[in-house]
């Protein structure tokens, strides 16, 4: 305990310089702005900024992009409560409640229940991440390469099989991932694999390309191609900003609740925002005294999944920071950004740059200040965002997608790679596959190749290794029931959310 | 995507995902490996993501043949807009060489916004040229980034 509070004045030391404020504050609004803004997620921001931020110092950089992650959570229940439409696929229960109560004359309670519950549960999430991750690293320093592969494994299967309505699609999004992941040279043979004879392929596909062309060119196809989805009515704020008594006593405890679901749904490689976000408006449901409320505007609806979906971006962090485990396409991002400054998140990136770990934590807690104050007394001014029309605002992300590809390699090659990816991303979206899982298996692929090589060799080519590992089993085991648990999970999540 | 009550993209899409394992397969195939590797080597994990491949296309045609695959929502889908925004990216990826930046993402965003319906040229056209403008002006001198000038060769 006393460890982790001293490693955590050393972050405040770190975090609270004026350079590393400045890029939190940075990082923030940004992501306040690319949550509101329909079409632009973090992934897609931190990606596009990846080649920008390559020369900068790594702390900074690390604390903008966490300072962005949190920011899009907050920014994106601002759209889905005056949209209709989900800024990020963890407000898609914001985008139905919050909405109702928009329609309803209470915008302003909804926008404020949102605010306060992201607060709450990005600080009870900060702070838990602040003590568990030290244990993390515990764990992590147990494990070999077996034990790494296996839990690649179950991360893959989670990741797939609990996102998303169908675990064929899941898998099939992953094994394309995976796939494009194989190009280039094989890191441990100086094999070229899948370069068709392209010099411009010998260094892989870069995930910025990947990213870019499913999140930005994909999407951008795919609404463009349906003009009913191209228009949306924006309700305008009405009410006090400030939640009355009532609604206070109505919000505390869905918080409280929304942090408990989301935080572990993101630490355990369990994937993403979304699940945690269902049960908590189930839970709310359940428990209210008012059920008839729910889908008409019940304040406990956005409050709960509200904090749920942030304290599952801080979940998310631990595994992220402690295990080099991506469990959710901005992770996955952040993975790779690690990478570029050849960093290695684990027990080494703890120990031999703790100022970067422990000021990037540290800089959590000022970031959810910032987005309080960003978010609740400032919401009027970002609402405006919505008004951009779509076609200056499609035009924009690709401007921006191009000019972030091809400084990648200052080559047009990737323009054409970024085009193939989007028509990959727009049928993606048109058949109805998850894309994270494609960016997870892209990134992680190559890592899980590397640690089953790395065990193997150990092991002199015997695959019981994986078995006879204890914890390695464990994680097979988990990942194969995780296979048949799903089922279960949406129909039970299917008829209680659809009512 | 409904014809004659089998969803055709559906089965279509299985058997395209049926035959990139089959390529990877082939591609796996031709990779190089050194005897000293020949156990665990560079061809052992493709050849696992081609098997997988294949079996998940199989089995994805084979549910929506069946039905119980969840065919995903039906829109009406419009062309025009996906070829007008690809032709865009590639018009960009042609002329940024020799046209610059700052002209050629003109041409981009022009080319988007008529994709997803506006009519206005010359207003999202000098919208386009001043966001270019900003962009390159920010990245080029604000990051160091290398972006092609064009015939604006005085900037420089």
């Amino acid at each position: 305990m006393t460890s982790a509070l001293e490693n955590l004045a050393t972050g405040f030391a770190t975090a609270l310089t004026l350079t590393n404020l400045l890029w939190s504050l940075l990082g923030v609004t940004l992501g306040t702005v690319i949550g509101i803004l329909p079409g632009i997620g973090p992934a897609l921001t931190i990606a596009l900024l990846l080649p920008l931020t390559s020369h900068l110092d790594p702390t900074g950089a690390f604390i903008m992009f966490a300072g962005l992650y949190y920011g899009a959570m907050y920014g994106s229940s601002t759209t889905s409560i005056l949209l209709n439409t989900p800024g990020e696929s963890g407000s898609i229960i914001t985008a139905v409640e919050g909405n109702q109560m928009a329609k309803r004359g209470r915008g302003a309670a909804a926008l404020a229940t949102a605010a306060i519950g992201s607060f709450v549960a990005g600080t009870i999430g900060t702070i838990l991440l602040t003590f568990l991750a030290p244990l993390a690293i515990k764990l992590a320093l147990k494990f070999g390469p077996a034990e790494y592969f296996s839990l690649m494994v179950l991360a893959f299967m989670t990741v797939t099989g609990l996102l998303g309505e169908s675990r064929v699609r899941g898998l099939i999004s992953l094994f394309i991932g995976l796939a494009v992941g194989l190009v280039g040279i094989d890191t441990l043979t100086g094999q070229a694999r899948f370069s068709f004879g392209m010099p411009q392929l010998l260094d892989g596909i870069d995930i910025v390309v990947v990213a870019v062309g499913l999140f930005a060119v994909g999407e951008a196809l795919y609404i463009a191609s349906r003009p009913a989805l191209a228009s949306a009515k924006i309700e305008a704020v009405k009410g006090s900003l400030w939640m009355s008594r009532e609604d206070w006593r109505r919000s505390w405890r869905p918080w409280l609740r929304g942090t408990a679901l989301g935080f572990p749904f993101g630490a355990l490689p369990a994937g993403g925002t979304e699940i945690p976000t269902f049960l908590s408006y189930t839970l709310e449901k359940k428990l209210s005294r008012r059920p008839e409320e729910f889908g008409r505007g019940a304040i406990e609806g956005v409050a709960g999944p509200e904090a749920a979906n942030n304290a599952a971006v801080a979940g998310v962090l631990v595994p992220l920071l402690t295990l080099g485990l991506p469990t959710s396409a901005t992770a996955a991002i952040m993975l790779a950004a690690f990478q570029q400054y050849g960093l290695h998140p684990g027990p080494l990136l703890f120990s031999g740059q703790s100022q970067l770990v422990w000021g990037l934590i540290a800089s959590l807690y000022i970031g959810n200040a910032m987005l309080l104050v960003l978010n609740l007394p400032l919401v009027g001014l970002w609402v405006r965002l919505l008004s951009i029309p779509a076609p200056l605002l499609y035009g924009g992300i690709l401007v921006f997608s191009t000019l972030g590809v091809y400084s990648l390699n200052y080559s047009t090659f990737d323009i054409y790679l970024l085009l193939i990816l989007g028509w990959i991303g727009f049928l993606m979206r048109h058949f109805g596959f998850p894309v994270a899982p494609c960016i997870i298996g892209l990134i992680l692929g190559p890592l899980a190749e590397q640690q089953l090589r790395r065990a193997l060799t150990i092991s002199q080519g015997d695959f019981s290794v994986l078995i006879t590992h204890p914890i390695s089993l464990a994680f097979l085991l988990a990942a194969l029931a995780i296979i048949f648990a799903p089922f279960m999970m949406r129909r039970f999540l299917g008829v209680s959310a659809v009512q | 995507m409904n014809t004659g009550g089998k969803p055709l993209g559906e089965l279509v899409l299985g058997f395209a995902l049926v035959l990139l394992g089959i390529l990877i397969l082939a591609g796996t195939l031709s990779i190089a490996v050194t005897p000293a590797y020949s156990r665990v080597g560079p061809r052992a994990f493709p050849f696992a993501v081609a098997a997988g491949m294949i079996a998940l296309g199989f089995f994805y045609a084979l549910e929506s043949w069946k039905g119980t695959q969840t065919p995903a929502e039906d829109h009406a889908v419009n062309f025009w807009p996906i070829v007008l925004i690809s032709g865009a990216l590639i018009v960009d990826a042609v002329l940024m060489p020799t046209l610059g930046f700052i002209l050629s993402s003109t041409i981009l965003f022009v080319l988007v916004a008529a994709g997803f319906g506006s009519r206005r040229y010359l207003h999202d056209g000098l919208i386009g040229l001043a966001l270019s403008a900003v962009a390159y002006v920010t990245f080029v001198y604000g990051l160091g980034l290398r972006l092609p000038t064009g015939p604006f060769t005085s900037w420089s």
